[in-house]
């Protein structure tokens, strides 16, 4: 325990001594990002052709831009963009004040505090219910497979096989239904796989002309829907449960008599109001070696979990624009070229990694010391 | 089976066999598609890969239909690279993993204790750094070095891209490498092995990675590559969306992610939401918002399919 805290600690004074002195490289020698960026679009302000205050007259220059450079579409539309923030940076003093003019370490974190502990309480709370959501789907995924339930395209297609020649209109009816259900369910799991990895951009902009998708709220509900982040841990808790369901222990469990059905409505079997508890237990049953086991696997992945989900927070919040959030003023920082304030924001992110490493560690160390009755 | 001969040669019933099929033709034909549906259903990744692929070109039948042709070239080129450089991704990742593999086992057994921290400190520094960050800044670097017209070629570029990428997605691998070699070390494999006076490169490399963990390897690969398809379209969206705006001559070539981020198919995606709630106006996604929605379609199938493959193969092999 003592070795691991000390790497972490080792590990933290070193990337920290390394940003240091970068940053104060860099800060030293580097102008202010709105001055670097100034330089390339200023020609075009300054031409007096094209009134950019007029959305058709900026709309012509696009077009007669890509007539000129068919190939440069991409180009043309990001400085048709750039113009267009520079402009509305001019009109608004705030923003202006801050990228013309060098600031200071202090107020760099004085004006990333906020966002940063904005991130962090997203983050703390998107990663708490995704670890409760992974564990809940694949327990209940774990008890259907126990079950022995198929999947609804072979339940249809078993039942399209196995149809009686000649029947009554009534109960050609109940069949024609029933294959209907398990279509329509088949779709539905289709759809829901979909939306479950689905990028959180393609998400975003499928639901945004319906929700407001920049708020704190759908952040959090894109963090644990989107990017595949559930599916993908729903997948590793379950198979740490499988591998556990192979183990000898489990014969010895049985010969003791433990319960053994995953039924959910018979008495010695899984209920569903256990699977969806937060703590849960199943008392006289193996599923609660099965689990406590697969629990104490899974620690270890909860470093990787986390990971990923900063990155789909960090996409979330670039990708969507999402506006006075840490990443998106990570990529502004990026835009306007001001790397010591980028250099701080990755380190303030390192930290939150780190962190989530050691506290997973410590967990981890925990449960190995009650496991080997320390 | 007899009924069916007997249906078929019973005069006055209809077949639909055609007439020039003779019987023994059509007992192989049969044989071959019952064989093949068998071996689908038992191997789910191959039935996963064959769903992909089929979903895939069904989707480029209709486009070449309903899309428009220059929008089609675009998609064209964009799933090709895509899945181009995710590939150079699983080159380059298998490459770092075996090499910083094999340094760290180099450096154990030579009992090189400063080199082993170091290395081990280099890669938990890129574990703890979120890859999407370590790829932006990636990027970063690479336009600087497009800036200066040290890489011009696109190849070199979607090369640089891949490489990029595998830097922040080799670690894996690198553990998995290395939790292969620590759980044969354990086993009496190891001993057996060395005190036969075989050389510690040829056990780790042809006994333990190449004939015992090939199949732990592969499962790793299948799901990389769905991780670079992942990580690739979202770092080309934002730098299509955010940092487009940073204005240079230099234009990454295009991918799934930057074709989803133009402004064609940003509105396609946006219809999605509104026929959510004007069902009347479902039946035009299909048609006249094709590219937005073709493009959003095979990022998100394919990594569906990718997970499903590679769950299946680990299922098969029981890894």
């Amino acid at each position: 325990m003592k070795n691991k805290l000390i790497d972490h600690a080792i590990t933290v004074v070193l990337v920290a001594a390394v940003f240091g002195v970068v940053y104060f490289f860099i800060d030293q020698h580097t102008r202010p990002g709105i001055v670097a960026r100034q330089k390339y679009i200023q020609e075009y302000i300054d031409r007096r052709l094209v009134d950019w205050d007029n959305p058709a007259e900026k709309a012509i220059f696009r077009d007669v831009m890509i007539i000129y450079y068919p190939d440069q579409e991409t180009y043309i539309d990001s400085l048709v963009q750039a113009i267009s923030a520079f402009r509305d940076q001019q009109s608004d003093p705030a923003v202006k004040d801050l990228y013309a003019e060098k600031q200071t370490l202090t107020e760099r974190i004085y004006r990333l505090g906020p966002m940063y502990f904005q991130f962090i309480l997203i983050y703390a709370v998107v990663l708490l219910l995704t670890y409760y959501a992974v564990q809940t789907l694949a327990v209940w995924r774990y008890c259907r497979m126990k079950q022995d339930r198929s999947s609804y395209l072979l339940l249809l297609y078993r039942s399209i096989l196995n149809r009686p020649r000649y029947q009554p209109v009534g109960e050609l009816l109940i069949f024609l239904l029933n294959n209907l259900k398990f279509l329509a369910l088949a779709l539905a799991k289709g759809c829901l796989y979909l939306i479950l990895f689905a990028p959180v951009y393609v998400l975003a902009y499928a639901f945004k002309t319906r929700f407001d998708t920049d708020s704190i709220l759908f952040m959090i509900v894109f963090g644990l829907f989107s990017n595949g982040l559930l599916i993908t841990y729903t997948q590793k808790f379950y198979t740490f449960l499988v591998n556990e369901s192979r183990k000898g222990y489990l014969q010895t469990a049985l010969v003791k008599n433990l319960h053994s059905s995953f039924l959910h409505q018979v008495k010695d079997g899984v209920p569903l109001a256990q699977i969806f508890r937060i703590k849960k237990r199943f008392p006289g049953h193996i599923f609660e070696h099965i689990y406590t086991n697969a629990r104490y696997l899974y620690l270890p992945a909860l470093k990787e979990q986390a990971s990923f989900l900063i990155s789909g927070l960090i996409i979330i919040e670039m990708a969507l624009n999402i506006q006075n959030h840490l990443c998106y003023d990570l990529l502004q920082n990026f835009l306007f070229r001001d790397y010591a304030s980028v250099l701080l924001t990755t380190f303030s992110i390192f930290l939150i990694v780190k962190t989530t490493e050691v506290l997973a560690d410590l967990w981890y160390i925990k449960e190995t010391n009650i496991y080997e009755n320390r | 089976m007899k009924t069916d001969d007997k249906r078929i040669t019973e005069p006055g019933l209809p077949t639909l066999v055609h007439p020039r099929m003779t019987d023994k033709t059509r007992t192989v034909s049969r044989n071959l598609f019952r064989s093949i549906t068998i071996a689908l259903v038992k191997n789910k990744d191959m039935l996963w890969l064959v769903i992909w692929i089929l979903g895939m070109a069904a989707l480029w039948i209709w486009d070449i239909y309903f899309l428009n042709a220059p929008a089609l070239r675009q998609i064209q080129y964009a799933v090709a690279n895509t899945f181009l450089i995710s590939f150079m991704v699983i080159f380059f990742s298998t490459l770092s993993a075996w090499a910083s593999v094999m340094i760290i086992h180099y450096l154990e057994s030579r009992s090189r204790l400063a080199f082993l921290h170091t290395i081990n400190f280099l890669v938990n520094l890129l574990r703890s750094i979120p890859q999407i960050i370590g790829i932006l800044f990636g990027y970063v670097f690479l336009t600087l070095l497009m800036q200066s017209e040290t890489v011009t070629r696109p190849f070199f570029l979607m090369t640089a891209m891949a490489f990029i990428l595998s830097i922040f997605i080799f670690l894996e691998l690198h553990d998995l490498l290395l939790e292969r070699i620590a759980h044969f070390k354990r086993l009496d494999f190891y001993n057996a092995m060395r005190v036969c006076g075989m050389s510690e490169f040829r056990i780790i490399n042809q006994e333990i990675l190449l004939s015992n963990s090939m199949g732990h390897v592969l499962n790793k690969l299948i799901a990389i590559f769905g991780m670079a398809v992942f990580l690739q379209c979202s770092i080309d969206f934002i730098i299509s969306v955010g940092l487009a705006v940073e204005v240079n001559s230099v234009n990454f070539p295009i991918t799934l992610g930057s074709l989803l981020a133009k402004i064609d198919s940003k509105q396609d995606i946006l219809a999605i939401g509104y026929s959510l709630t004007n069902w009347d106006y479902a039946g035009n996604l299909f048609t006249r918002h094709l590219q937005g929605i073709s493009v959003a379609l095979l990022t998100v199938y394919s990594l569906l399919c990718i997970h499903k493959v590679a769950n299946a193969y680990a299922q098969r092999q029981r890894l």
